[in-house]
């Protein structure tokens, strides 16, 4: 059942074989390698979405440490798939790259907490090798404040190994302070995050480990201090939500994706910290948004492949998972005032964000040569709300439980809800974003334009299509609302 | 709908689509006027956000129905309750008119005007709706939200020319955490 999964993990290294010869067999046998690995994982959703984990030979999987694994594998995949200027440099320098990236994933799905820190540790080296065959100042010295998470993570370890070695540790006390501190330098937070940003400069491979490898090592981290109910949770949200208002301010400045990226990570520290199921929801559509950046910043680099609305797509789940988080801070807030300290920087952070994306989307344009970018872009942001969160909303609450087996399950304390209405209301608007977004409009290579160019489709005036599929997504958009709030009412 | 009470939703969320739709019209346009109207509106976020959270502390939740709700129970917040609260729903009512009338890009004319429009009258029936607007059950409730309503067009219409861009941001953050910290001594119902 998880052959998939393991044949995927399995076809880095051999990708990296082919590399020595062929660069686009090796991208080929990477793309193969993609696929089966997101065969394996959904074959492991099926068997965990009750809480189940899976075991062989020293690594355990459940759905939220698959999630993570193949983020680190799509993130990892993007610079070797989509090829580039790379290619000219050093094979054995790729094979260093997929070996630091088998490792990471190796981390991710270790059982004990001795093995997690052996593969933590050779992550970093292989993040070394990379930037010192590179020659990259930037990247050597980002590796030694990586180092210093290791040592500080490793020390973590050894302070809650008295509470026994498997994979979640009970982190409390010093231990779960040691891991959380080790977390936050690993996801380019502390200290400060200007060192982080500078690294995404380097080239692909490099940006690919530190967005894919390091930040899923530190998600990993997070989660075992958070669930297990450690005295830290409430630092931890607030150091987190200002740090995520700092960056998100930042990003909406500077039109920065790597800013952008790293408040959302800090959103998604702060959720876990806030703890709950409508944040740890919240901190699932963040990271998937965060992953879904990182695939785009290091695979779109290469070719400028991005089209309009792939490149909406990380917003999309960025923008309702930091509502729901945002409002589940609020919430919080309202009987606990103090937690106002969380809940007034991320809704700040939240609305940064959302501008963010309207600037960058204008920035891309003006960096094309445009004139103007679709007034759509103001809801665009929103697009893969459709396929992330609302479509396969069983599966999102699916993997927030599945925290459980992870550690992070403890969060989420009562059944999960249904889809919150947030979700479908934003569905509803980013619906129609899309359309008006990816329809014809002279020169797109979106997909949908080629449908609509299609011989056989009856409206040709781009202007009657783009209003038709607006309203149909509107009318569409406003039934799965309907049936949601139904369901929850029990009306249906 | 929101708004209307028609779905159930964050008041986040409304806060969110309302000014992303106000950053629209300057996404759409490469003037360099754009750009800086586009910092004027990050600079206001602070402001809104206290302005948002003096309405949700008031009514205690952070859906957007029971915001009404609490209007409907307890009436209008700049008229009901203790002095404290009232105090801190003017203060707050003053940050969101100087928000609203800060010095923005105007678009010219087609979708990114209409879209601007659109984004102002939103931005007013929220505010409107969080301070001013009661339950609507007889023609003289109509009244608040009318006159309410028009005060805020008039504040978006020509305000721009009385509020400052180099102070307005920090003004309507300050007396929005004024707002703030009123409501949290006592505001709450």
């Amino acid at each position: 059942m998880t052959f998939a999964l393991w044949l995927g993990l399995l076809s880095l290294p051999a990708a990296a074989v082919a590399t020595l010869a062929v660069p686009r067999a090796a991208r080929a046998l990477a793309g193969a390698g993609l696929l089966a690995a997101a065969g394996g994982v959904a074959a492991v959703a099926r068997e965990t979405a009750n809480g189940r984990v899976l075991g062989s030979r020293g690594f355990e999987v459940d759905l939220w440490r698959a999630g993570l694994a193949l983020a680190v594998i799509v993130v990892c995949a993007a610079p070797v798939v989509r090829g580039g200027a790379d290619d000219a440099e050093s094979p054995y320098r790729w094979t260093v790259f997929l070996g630091t990236a088998a490792a990471g994933v190796a981390s991710l799905l270790a059982a004990d907490t001795f093995s997690f820190a052996a593969f933590l540790v050779a992550s970093t080296l292989g993040f070394g090798v990379l930037c010192f065959v590179r020659g990259s100042r930037v990247g050597l010295r980002a590796c030694v404040r990586f180092a210093a998470s290791d040592l500080v993570a490793v020390t973590g370890l050894v302070l809650v190994a008295a509470e026994g070695m498997r994979v979640p540790p009970p982190a409390r006390g010093a231990g779960a302070a040691a891991l959380l501190t080790a977390a936050v330098v690993r996801g380019g937070v502390f200290p400060g995050t200007r060192w982080f940003a500078d690294v995404l400069g380097e080239d692909t491979a490099i940006s690919a480990v530190a967005l894919g490898v390091m930040r899923a090592q530190a998600l990993a981290l997070v989660a075992w201090v958070s669930s297990s109910g450690s005295e830290w949770g409430t630092v931890m949200a607030v150091a987190a939500a200002l740090s995520a208002a700092v960056a998100a301010r930042h990003a909406m400045r500077e039109s920065s994706v790597a800013a952008a990226g790293t408040a959302q990570f800090a959103m998604v520290v702060a959720a876990f910290g806030l703890a709950g199921a409508s944040a740890v929801q919240g901190a699932v559509l963040l990271a998937a948004g965060m992953f879904l950046a990182a695939v785009i910043v290091v695979g779109g680099r290469a070719q400028g492949w991005v089209s309009p609305t792939v490149g909406a797509a990380p917003l999309g789940a960025t923008l309702p998972g930091a509502a729901l988080v945002a409002t589940a801070a609020f919430s919080r807030a309202l009987g606990d005032r103090p937690m106002f300290v969380v809940a007034l920087p991320l809704a700040a952070a939240l609305v940064w964000l959302a501008q963010a994306g309207v600037s960058g989307m204008r920035a891309r344009g003006e960096a094309a040569g445009g004139t103007s970018a679709s007034t759509a872009w103001f809801v665009a942001p929103a697009a893969v709300i459709a396929s992330i969160a609302v479509a396969p909303g069983a599966a999102l609450a699916a993997i927030a439980t599945a925290a459980l087996a992870s550690g992070a399950s403890r969060l989420v304390v009562a059944p999960l809800p249904a889809i919150p209405n947030e979700l479908g209301i934003v569905f509803v608007v980013a619906a129609a974003g899309v359309a008006a977004a990816g329809l014809p409009r002279g020169r797109s290579n979106d997909c949908a334009a080629s449908v609509l160019r299609a011989p056989g489709f009856p409206l040709r005036d781009p202007s009657a299509v783009r209003a038709v599929v607006v309203i149909g997504c509107l009318v569409v958009g406003w039934l799965a609302v309907l049936f949601v709030q139904g369901v929850r009412r029990g009306f249906l | 709908m929101l708004l209307a009470g028609r779905l159930d939703g964050s008041a986040l969320v409304v806060l969110v689509l309302l000014l992303a739709a106000r950053a629209a019209p300057v996404a759409v346009s490469t003037e360099p006027p754009a750009v800086w109207a586009l910092a004027m509106q990050m600079r206001l976020v602070p402001a809104w956000i206290g302005v948002l959270a003096v309405g949700l502390v008031r009514a205690g939740s952070v859906q957007m129905a029971d915001v009404r709700g609490a209007n409907a129970v307890a009436g209008l917040a700049v008229a009901r309750g203790s002095v404290v609260a009232v105090a801190a729903a003017w203060f707050a009512l003053v940050a969101a008119t100087i928000v609203i009338a800060a010095p923005g890009w105007r678009a010219d004319a087609g979708a990114a005007r209409r879209l601007e429009i659109v984004a102002i009258a939103g931005q007013i029936l929220l505010i409107v709706t969080l301070f001013a607007g009661p339950q609507v059950r007889a023609w003289t409730d109509a009244i608040p939200w009318v006159a309410a309503s028009a005060v805020g067009a008039a504040a978006g219409w020509k305000g721009a020319s009385v509020v400052g861009a180099e102070w307005a941001p920090r003004a309507a953050t300050v007396l929005a955490a004024l707002a703030f910290g009123l409501v949290l001594v006592g505001g709450r119902l």
